[in-house]
């Protein structure tokens, strides 16, 4: 029977931890709510970019060294969006393991002869591939403590300038969506070159909208030229958005979990408590009535 | 009351302003330009610039743009900025800080002067915008 003294230590042990977790879950709580609201003011801006810039390179005439499909797929490169701290479930791992299963069924040769490298943005997401040894190309640690547009924006126009000057030819970005508080949905995808087809189906335009004759200033080139740079950073901007608030969703359930471990477990050790209690009692009342009895037959 | 127009200004922190106006000023690459109602569809980029909306109720709003793009079709018209500020809530010493450094980085470094040069820019028309607002001279 474990000493009583032991038990009431861990109990106070537990009874903290379930302190901390509870308060890491409302503190991720109130992160959520805040990053809810910044994910969702980006939206119709998002929204709007990707409208008009469907609406341009329907138009298949127009050229853009961002749209320039490559004759042969030498480099690429991979941007993946861990999170900075820990304590948020398997939010790393999963989206983790997703990338690594892509990389190894798609570009298991780039990988081995070397050219292919990825961009980290997160340490966890930094520590993951580190210690895995893939090749890490440019790591942005500590990105989430001030999460801003310029920075993201720095980003990812260096991206756009390699692969202009022909470093990549192809960029995909893997991160978490946000889907609700408690369910993200990892998504990998290929944002360079752009793909056209892709931008006007998810758009789903119908033939009316052709229809508008709009007047281009200073023309569909130059505007497509401005546009589509402006669109890559709102892609990475949202997915940062989106990655930040799905970490705290995570966290915010795993926390819940912990709590709610912390408490059953509290409860088993009170159990085991009560019951050694019991039977130290007991132990002690058959002394004293043996030790009675002892005196009383001398 | 005269005609009015619904308008919209988005950056990627967030809607600026939305509701119906009057007209809306917007600094075109190839200069500024002023949309009206029943304006034809049109899309064009900006420069780092002004813009200056009249509200239904006649009220006059100036905003910094840092570059972007609008869009007007069927009396609907949104303005996509990077940066979009009211004139009344530009931090003017965030904006001389962004101009000192920018000016900084100019000197020194041979690298990245575009991209320094913008910055410039922007931070100049956010304190020559206010200036004019601190002297009634908005336009």
């Amino acid at each position: 029977m474990a000493n009583l003294r032991d038990i009431r230590n861990r109990i106070t042990s537990v009874n903290n931890t379930q302190q901390i977790t509870k308060a890491m879950k409302m503190v991720a709580a109130a992160k959520l709510r805040k990053a809810q609201t910044r994910m969702n003011d980006t939206r119709p801006y998002a929204a709007k970019i990707r409208e008009v810039v469907a609406r341009l390179v329907k138009n298949a005439s127009i050229d853009n060294e961002l749209l320039r499909i490559p004759e042969e797929n030498k480099r690429l490169l991979y941007i993946v969006i861990g999170s900075d701290r820990g304590l948020c479930g398997a939010f790393n791992n999963n989206l983790f393991k997703v990338v690594e299963s892509r990389i190894r069924e798609n570009h298991s040769s780039f990988l081995r002869s070397g050219t292919l490298d990825l961009v980290c943005i997160g340490k966890k997401s930094i520590a993951y591939f580190k210690k895995r040894g893939y090749p890490i190309k440019e790591s942005h640690p500590g990105f989430f403590d001030n999460l801003n547009y310029t920075e993201a924006v720095k980003v990812i126009e260096q991206v756009m300038e390699e692969f202009t000057a022909g470093s990549y030819d192809e960029v995909y970005l893997a991160h978490n969506e946000f889907k609700s508080i408690i369910a993200q949905t990892r998504i990998v995808k290929k944002i360079l070159p752009v793909d056209p087809a892709a931008l006007i189906a998810e758009l789903n335009m119908d033939d009316s909208d052709e229809a508008i004759d709009y007047i281009y200033e200073p023309g569909d080139k130059e505007i497509l030229d401005r546009l589509l740079p402006l669109y890559l950073k709102i892609q990475l901007w949202s997915a940062l958005l989106e990655s930040n608030a799905s970490e705290q969703g995570a966290r915010m359930a795993a926390m819940d979990n912990a709590t709610e471990n912390a408490k059953e477990l509290e409860q088993e050790l009170r159990l085991k408590y009560n019951q050694a209690r019991q039977s130290a009692i007991t132990t002690e009342i058959s002394e004293i009535v043996s030790g009675a009895q002892a005196l009383k037959d001398v | 009351m005269a005609d009015t127009f619904q308008a919209q200004i988005l950056t990627p922190d967030g809607k600026r302003f939305e509701g119906s106006v009057q007209a809306v000023q917007v600094p075109g690459v190839g200069g500024s330009f002023e949309m009206r109602v029943d304006h034809a569809p049109i899309i064009s980029t900006l420069a780092i610039g002004r813009a200056r909306v009249i509200t239904d109720t006649t009220e006059l709003l100036y905003f910094a743009i840092s570059g972007g793009f609008v869009e007007m079709n069927d009396n609907n018209m949104t303005l996509l900025a990077e940066a979009a500020e009211r004139v009344e809530e530009i931090d003017v010493e965030r904006a001389e800080r962004a101009k000192a450094r920018a000016l900084e980085e100019l000197m020194k470094r041979q690298k990245d002067k575009e991209v320094m040069l913008r910055a410039l820019k922007r931070a100049e028309n956010r304190l020559s915008l206010k200036e004019q607002q601190l002297e009634g001279k908005l336009d």
